[in-house]
C-alpha cells in the first residue's frame, strides 16, 4: 500500500531497513543527477517485470522531482 | 517520497551523476548562532554579539522578525530588541539558486543572508564565502566529468 513519506523517514528506511530507492524521471534526468544510490525506472516502464528483481520484503521508496 | 529530489539536494544530502548539477543555498547551510526573543533587552544581545556577528530575532514559532548587529546596539542595556533590530531581513529559501545568489550578494556587498522556510522559519544561513568556495570546487568536480 503506498505511504506518503518525507526525506527523514526515507533516510531512516534507506539506512535501517534497506529499501530500495527508485527514480522514475526520464533517463536523462536521473543521469544528469539524482539521489545517490537510487535506481532508475522511468514512470513509462514502470511495469510488474521491471519491479521484479526487487524483494517483495523490501521497503520501495519512489520519487521525482517534487513530490509524488 | 514528499519532495523528491529537490527536497534532497536542499538538504544537502548526497546526489549523483553526470552533471551539470544545481545547486541550491541548502547545499551550503549553516546553523544561526545567536538568537533572541521579541522581549530580549540590548543588554542581552550585547553578550551574544560577543561571539556571533549578528543576532536573530524570532518569535515563538521561530519566525525571523529581525535581526541585530553590533552597530545597531544602543548604550542602554534596557532597551527592548523590538526598538532598534533591523526589521525583516533579507532571506531567502533553501531551494535558491546558488550562483545566482551569490552573484546577487557580490553586487550588493552582502557577506552573510538568512535562510528560512517558506513560512519564514529560521533554518540558518549562507556565508558567501562558503558559497564561493563551494561552487568553485563543484565547478572543478564537473568539469573532471567532462
Amino acid at each position: 500500500m503506498p505511504t506518503d513519506i518525507g526525506v527523514d523517514e526515507a533516510q531512516r528506511l534507506l539506512q535501517e531497513e534497506d529499501a530500495v530507492l527508485l527514480e522514475v524521471l526520464p533517463r536523462d534526468e536521473y543521469e544528469e543527477e539524482h539521489i545517490a544510490g537510487a535506481e532508475s525506472i522511468p514512470l513509462k516502464k514502470l511495469t510488474a517485470d521491471a519491479v521484479r528483481g526487487i524483494g517483495r520484503d523490501r521497503a520501495v521508496i519512489v520519487y521525482c522531482d517534487d513530490d509524488l | 517520497m514528499v519532495g523528491g529530489k529537490s527536497e534532497w539536494r536542499e538538504q544537502g544530502l548526497p546526489m549523483q551523476g553526470k552533471g551539470p548539477f544545481r545547486y541550491v543555498a541548502g547545499q551550503v547551510l549553516k546553523p544561526v548562532v545567536a538568537t533572541c526573543g521579541s522581549d530580549a533587552m540590548a543588554g542581552d544581545i550585547r553578550d551574544a554579539l560577543r561571539s556571533s556577528p549578528f543576532c536573530v530575532v524570532v518569535n515563538e514559532r521561530g519566525i525571523v522578525l529581525g535581526r541585530v548587529r553590533p552597530k545597531d546596539l544602543p548604550a542602554e542595556d534596557d532597551a527592548p530588541v523590538v526598538d532598534f533590530m533591523q526589521l525583516g531581513p533579507a532571506t531567502v529559501q533553501r531551494r535558491e539558486e546558488l550562483s545566482g545568489l551569490v552573484r546577487r550578494m557580490q553586487d550588493k556587498s552582502v557577506t552573510t543572508i538568512l535562510v528560512t522556510t517558506p513560512k519564514g522559519e529560521l533554518l540558518g544561513m549562507l556565508d558567501r564565502a562558503d558559497a564561493e568556495r563551494f561552487l568553485a570546487g563543484a565547478a572543478t568536480r564537473d568539469a573532471s566529468k567532462d
